[in-house]
């Protein structure tokens, strides 16, 4: 009853948020800068009403309500109803603006500027064609592309679509690609001899996941769909494939990475999966090297380059809100990265006496996000899938945890 | 009271709090002092845009200080699309430059606004394309 309730609240609060979104240009829609056009607003334009900061706080809470109550009565849950909601919310998902981020934008940008203009991703930085029409909806203006170059060259497939016809083709892949992640969860769970509801509801039901990953329509839905199939193809025993996966997740973006000596910890034959996902590293390398020379590498350092970057949303920011520091000063951040080398360290050390590979880099994962200098909100994402697949309810918990965290920090200052 | 009807109720207070979130219209699409300070921010960014489209290089504060400040011309009834200002800009650069311009301004229903301005060329040359393309400032976009 309580579950049928919450499942209820969070589509109605969803298509509240969407709706809003596409009605009026408003905080929700940064790439309304760039104007508001119908193919930017979509379909749920037509109900005219503002939501206030405070509003939005408001259902980000109510959602976050529905999401706690539903999974604590997910087993009393139909399955039909359960999944029929989930893609209900990636359904509404799909027709809204880009939610809270223009970083989309980005990506068509760089594929534009490489298609069109004949310019590199990897040595350009972004917005640089000004009389492009994408130009007013792009918010980066100095920065070279961080990304794969698989899913570089995965972005140039939609220019002949226009701005418009690549927007929505991109819309529908993320949100088909976080579908993909349900299902692949669900596939999961039943192979790993556990009940496929809870990690489904844990997934799919994630306020963050939702509106932050889905509804900003961010590339890490695509990185983890990869990774997903990767941890699939090793769960039903194909190891060499689910290497080939895991390097090919790395490709798309290179934060994957954390998750791959976990993958090859995890195998029978560990020797043949590192010869594997190293064989396809080097293929995936010598294509880079080829199609956009030398710079494309900077992408593989990612991680690294983000642990000198700054957000007032982190855990060690936060953290100084309490114990008397501003944002991430290097004392904290050296700090915070020694920690987190450690506890990645730690989980890799007890995948290789045999610990649950999945659940290790699951725990690495929450290691990295919480010791972070650089946490973005749809990066949730990372975490959550894998999450979902644990057999114990600690890193379900974790993942809760770390969920209430991420909005947490960016609703309850709106409200007062 | 079953399930489906405790869903029901959920959902019909979502729409009653939905409802008394601030309805907007065609009479509150704008206001002179939003569009004033939003026409100012629209003129920043363009002038950041010309700036990268002429020199490839970017600069977020190029501008010390921009002020906007328009003007009705025509402000039809809530019915009617047609909503115009005359707005000018004036601004100063970091390294003690000045400088204003003018712009007719369209605003539609959803408040965003299209600024037009004769003073500055159709087309200015893009550096990266070595092309001549639209020139920011002749035409700026923008949505509060």
């Amino acid at each position: 009853m309580f579950g049928l309730v919450s499942l209820a609240g969070l589509v109605a609060a969803t298509l509240t948020i969407v709706s809003a979104a596409a009605s009026r240009p408003s905080q929700l829609v940064p790439a309304r800068f760039g104007g508001f056009p119908g193919w930017l607003r979509g379909p749920l334009d037509g109900v005219d009403y503002v939501l206030f900061p405070s509003d939005i706080a408001l259902l980000f809470l109510l959602m976050t309500a529905c999401y706690l109550v539903a999974l604590a009565c997910v087993r009393a849950l139909p399955a039909g109803l359960l999944v029929g909601t989930i893609v209900a919310l990636h359904a509404i998902l799909f027709l809204s603006p880009p939610l809270l981020s223009s970083d989309m934008f980005g990506y068509l940008d760089w594929a534009r500027m490489a298609v069109l203009h004949g310019l590199n991703p990897y040595a350009t930085d972004s917005a640089a064609v000004v009389s492009d029409p994408i130009y007013g909806f792009v918010r980066w203006q100095r920065l070279t592309s961080p990304y794969g170059p698989l899913f570089t060259l995965g972005t140039y497939g939609l220019v002949p679509l226009g701005v418009a016809g690549s927007v929505w083709a991109f819309k529908l892949v993320v949100t088909l690609c976080s579908l993909a992640c349900v299902g692949l969860i669900w596939r999961m769970r039943e192979a790993r001899g556990l009940s496929p509801l809870s990690g489904v509801a844990l997934y799919g039901l994630n306020p963050a996941v939702l509106i932050y990953t889905v509804g900003g329509f961010h590339n890490d839905a695509i990185m983890m769909l990869v990774v997903m199939g990767a941890a699939a193809l090793m769960v039903a025993g194909r190891e060499p494939a689910g290497a080939v996966a895991g390097s090919l997740a790395v490709a798309v973006k290179s934060s994957a990475g954390l998750v791959i000596p976990f993958l090859i910890l995890g195998a029978r034959e560990r020797t043949r999966t590192l010869r594997v996902a190293l064989a396809t590293g080097a293929g995936v390398l010598a294509v880079s090297l080829l199609a956009f020379g030398g710079e494309a590498l900077d992408f593989i350092n990612v991680l690294g380059e983000q642990q000198t970057l700054d957000s007032p949303t982190s855990v060690p920011a936060q953290l100084g809100a309490l114990l008397g520091w501003s944002g991430s000063p290097t004392p904290v951040r050296v700090v915070a990265s020694t920690l987190g080398v450690a506890g990645i360290a730690f989980c890799a050390l007890r995948t290789w006496r045999g610990a649950d590979w999945i659940e290790s880099a699951a725990w690495a994962t929450l290691v990295l996000l919480v010791t972070s200098s650089w946490l973005l909100a749809w990066y949730i994402v990372w975490l959550v899938p894998l999450a979902a697949l644990a057999r114990g309810r600690a890193l379900a918990g974790a993942a809760i945890a770390m969920t209430l965290f991420v909005i947490a920090v960016r609703t309850l200052p709106n409200l007062w | 009271m079953k399930p489906a009807w405790h869903a029901l109720a959920v959902v019909a207070m979502l729409g009653a709090l939905t409802a008394g979130c601030q309805r907007s219209s065609d009479s509150d699409r704008t206001s002179v002092p939003l569009l004033s300070r939003e026409i100012g921010l629209a003129y920043e960014r363009a002038y950041q845009a010309h700036m990268r489209m002429t020199t490839q290089r970017f600069d977020e504060y190029v501008l010390a200080e921009v002020a906007g400040r328009c003007g009705p011309v025509v402000i039809s009834p809530a019915d009617r699309p047609r909503w115009e200002f005359v707005c000018g800009v004036a601004y100063r650069t970091r390294r003690g430059g000045r400088g204003s311009a003018s712009y007719t301004v369209a605003v539609d229903r959803r408040g965003c606004f299209v600024g037009r301005s004769s003073e500055y060329p159709a087309q200015v040359f893009e550096s990266v394309l070595r092309r001549p393309g639209p020139n920011p400032l002749a035409r700026i976009q923008s949505c509060p």
